[in-house]
């Protein structure tokens, strides 16, 4: 009997099976992860290595970090990179290609103008001898004399997709990484997770995903928006005007592959509503724009 | 089996129940979860109107209630993106105090994650 008791304890307590929950602080945001279904201890040791895995990236590409391996990059082009980096380099290549330059990583020297501006707002920035430069590259080599290059747009989809695979590869298949408004959801107990989307102009939510095993990025949202004079400014910025884009207050993107999907916000972000359908043509995702009439518009595949 | 042994388990039962009721009380939509990176500090009711403070990386963190709404009043930060942020009120909301590591989670039985 005392056996038998022993074995219900440890059930409680060690071996149970529940949901766990884990804030982890990088790039800029809260990675909130939850797990479901799991021991504690299979938790413990996804959550270790999920916040090895994000700490590595952010120790990557830090922008602002000038011992980043990225830093040394930007400072000298023949510097020797890690295959991880230039792998997040060579995926922004191949989108400046297949976005006729549009999505840009190479214009760090302008972003950093942006976010001067942005802790300082004083006079709007003067963007007269900013030159930019798409990226050239040849057999994984980069081309160009320097580079001033900023991953923003591309990390955090990129580790949290790699986060959610890492997740399937130990048998967790059921979870929910938030990376700061980057969605990836795996199988849910329920079915389905409800997924809200933020309204850019209230606080409120005004459309929700309801689905598993899927991705949701917005780019936009009042979150990340700041005012200057009465205009209101974000911090993605247009490589052709040198200025904030202002073509919708917010876009969404939603289909399986979170690195994907965090591309493809930004991409649309920098795009007028009716190219950006166009665009999408090619991609197996659903969309929403809320336009700067704040009028909703979904991609013709949503139902 | 002995009466110690079916005191034993009795007393595993309670616990069982009491865990169980309080995850369901925690479910409830007019309270707010306070947490410093992953530790819960605080559990605010909603319904009282009343002012916290918390302590974050940067120093106080300085958290009120009013009519059912929660916002933070002071923070010690560069952009002062949570006190910007204003009231929060709905279920599924929160604040983050990215410098201070504090989370203000207004908890949802409909919501599990939202972008914004």
């Amino acid at each position: 009997m005392k056996k038998i008791l022993l074995i219900l304890l440890l059930l409680l307590t060690g071996c149970s099976k529940q949901e766990y929950t884990k804030n982890l602080f990088y790039m800029d945001t809260v990675i909130n992860i939850k797990l479901y279904n799991v021991t504690e201890k299979q938790a413990n040791e996804a959550f270790n290595y999920l916040d090895n895995m994000y700490q590595k990236y952010d120790n990557l590409t830090d922008f602002y970090d000038p011992n980043s391996e990225l830093s040394k990059l930007n400072n000298d082009v023949n510097y020797e990179i890690s295959s991880e980096l230039l792998n997040l380099i060579k995926i922004g290549y191949e989108w400046n290609i297949k976005t006729n330059g549009l999505l840009n990583i190479n214009i760090g020297n302008l972003t950093k103008i942006w976010h001067d501006f942005r802790e300082n707002p004083v006079d709007l920035p003067n963007l007269e001898d900013v030159k930019i430069e798409n990226l050239k590259m040849e057999n994984d080599k980069i081309l160009n004399d320097n580079v001033n290059i900023d991953l923003g747009a591309i990390v955090k989809g990129y580790v949290t997709e790699k986060a959610g695979n890492y997740l399937e590869s130990i048998g967790i298949d059921y979870y929910l990484i938030n990376a700061g408004g980057n969605v990836k959801a795996g199988k849910s107990n329920k079915g389905y997770y409800n997924i809200g989307i933020a309204s850019p102009i209230s606080n409120e939510t005004f459309e929700v995903v309801k689905d598993e095993n899927i991705s949701v990025v917005t780019s936009g949202g009042y979150e990340r928006f700041y005012e200057y004079n009465g205009i209101m400014y974000h911090h993605i910025i247009d490589p052709n005007t040198l200025y904030p884009a202002n073509n919708m207050k917010s876009v969404t993107v939603i289909g399986s592959d979170s690195g994907l999907c965090d591309i493809l916000s930004t991409t649309l972000f920098l795009m007028s509503v009716d190219e950006g359908k166009e665009f999408i043509k090619d991609y197996d995702v659903k969309v929403i724009w809320f336009t700067n009439n704040n009028k909703i518009i979904k991609s013709d595949n949503y139902e | 089996m002995n009466k110690n042994d079916i005191k034993l388990i009795i007393v595993i039962l309670f616990f069982i129940i009491l865990l169980f009721s309080l995850t369901l009380i925690r479910k409830k939509a007019n309270i707010a979860n306070v947490y410093y990176e992953n530790e819960l500090i605080l559990e605010i009711d909603l319904s009282i109107n009343k002012t916290y403070e918390v302590s974050g990386d940067n120093g106080k963190v300085v958290i009120e209630v009013l009519n059912n709404q929660i916002r933070v009043v002071e923070e010690n930060s560069p952009y002062q993106i949570c006190s910007k942020q204003g009231f929060v009120s709905k279920s599924g909301e929160s604040i983050i105090c990215l410098p201070n590591k504090i989370i203000i989670e207004l908890p949802s039985d409909e919501l599990d994650a939202e972008v914004s």
